[in-house]
């Protein structure tokens, strides 16, 4: 029974040896991959924190690029929306000037709302980026746009007063007919108006001319701004100098008118000498 | 029943009330537009003369005169708003 227990006891101190050297063993063994394996979880936790930054950030810088590429094609909008409000309030364009000049606008307005959606699509900074530069590129519109269509209503408007201006001097020159069969002396009459017409027939010409230099400046025009200069320069000088001696002629036919009308019916070949001018000093400002 | 009358009731009322709003708004609308475009153009359409005749021909000279003036102050309005243009808008350097 002693050796009985005594087998017992020494098994079991010899499992309990095992045991713990096992432990020790497996401790050895496996506990630094235990660590590794937190430390690994910990930097996977750190990198995904990081990449969920980035992630944001980028998403941020996105929006942001978004949002300003947005705004700069509002106020070209909002600039052209303008236009369309000035051309459409113009009593003395034709109706085919407003509709080309309106549809044109229109035109760009349409295109900037579809790149506008291009943009709000766009999932990338780079392609927002590269989107964002038809503003500069394709559309231009205060470099190029809108001094065009501007000029061009000024233009399109002095034609407008042009042909009014030739259909009344047409109706003067068939006054002065009847005048002059009547045996009145139109001299001075006829060479004030022919003046006129001379003078209208050259402002014609650089009206023409100059709306051919608007309508061929786009946004590939290298230097846009010095053939707006140089159109503005024949307005502001040329075309008013012109008008404005026109009006002179204008201010002595009156006088004349009233010379021929008041004199006496028992003189019917009375000369019509101007009396006064009127004075236009031409603006030379443009 | 009363309870979804009662909810009739009131969705009729919100309408009408949202519809006085809608309606009040769009007539400031209009009205702002209105004085903008003024604003823009106040040229006069030139009444055309039909014939010239010995009665009407220093009205048909004085408002050709006028119409020529009317025409070179709308050139030097829309010169004013060439002038107001910020090129400087359409650099490329804008951040983007």
């Amino acid at each position: 029974m002693n050796n009985f227990k005594k087998y017992l006891l020494t098994n079991a101190a010899l499992a309990l040896l095992i045991g713990t050297v096992g432990a020790s063993v497996v401790t050895a063994q496996f506990g630094p991959l235990e660590k590794d394996a937190q430390n690994l979880n910990r930097d996977a936790n750190r990198m995904a924190a990081q990449a969920s930054n980035t992630a944001q950030r980028q998403q941020n810088d996105l929006n942001n690029l978004k949002k300003r590429a947005d705004n700069l094609i509002a106020t070209r909008i909002a600039s052209l929306q303008k236009l369309l409000a000035r051309i459409s309030a113009d009593n003395r364009l034709t109706s085919d000037e407003k509709n080309s000049l309106t549809s044109d606008v229109q035109n760009s307005i349409n295109g900037l709302n579809q790149l506008k959606a291009k943009i709000d699509g766009d999932t990338t900074v780079q392609d927002v980026r590269s989107d964002s530069q038809q503003i500069f590129t394709n559309y231009r519109i205060y470099e190029v746009y809108e001094p065009k269509v501007r000029l061009l209503i000024a233009i399109d408007n002095l034609q407008a007063l042009s042909t009014r201006m030739a259909t009344i001097f047409g109706k003067l020159q068939n006054l002065l007919n009847n005048l002059q069969s009547q045996g009145k002396n139109v001299t001075d009459l006829q060479n004030l108006l022919n003046d006129a017409n001379s003078r209208l027939s050259s402002i014609n010409t650089t009206l023409s001319s100059d709306k051919t230099t608007v309508l061929g400046i786009n946004t590939s025009t290298t230097n846009p701004q010095a053939m707006f200069v140089q159109v503005r320069q024949d307005l502001a000088q040329n075309v008013r100098a012109q008008f404005a001696q026109i009006r002179h002629d204008i201010g002595q036919m009156r006088d004349d008118f009233k010379a021929i009308f008041s004199s006496s019916s028992s003189t019917p070949n009375a000369s019509a000498t101007p009396t006064s001018s009127s004075s236009v000093t031409p603006s030379s400002t443009p | 029943m009363n309870s979804k009358i009662t909810v009739v009731v009131a969705i009729v009322i919100l309408l009408i009330v949202a519809s006085g709003s809608y309606l009040l708004l769009s007539k400031k609308g209009s009205y702002n537009n209105q004085a903008s475009l003024t604003q823009t153009v106040a040229s006069p359409t030139p009444t055309p003369i039909t014939n010239v005749t010995t009665q009407n021909s220093d009205q048909a000279l004085q408002q050709t005169d006028s119409d020529i003036q009317t025409s070179l102050n709308q050139m030097d309005n829309d010169f004013n708003s060439l002038n107001q243009i910020d090129t400087t808008q359409d650099s490329s350097s804008t951040g983007l």
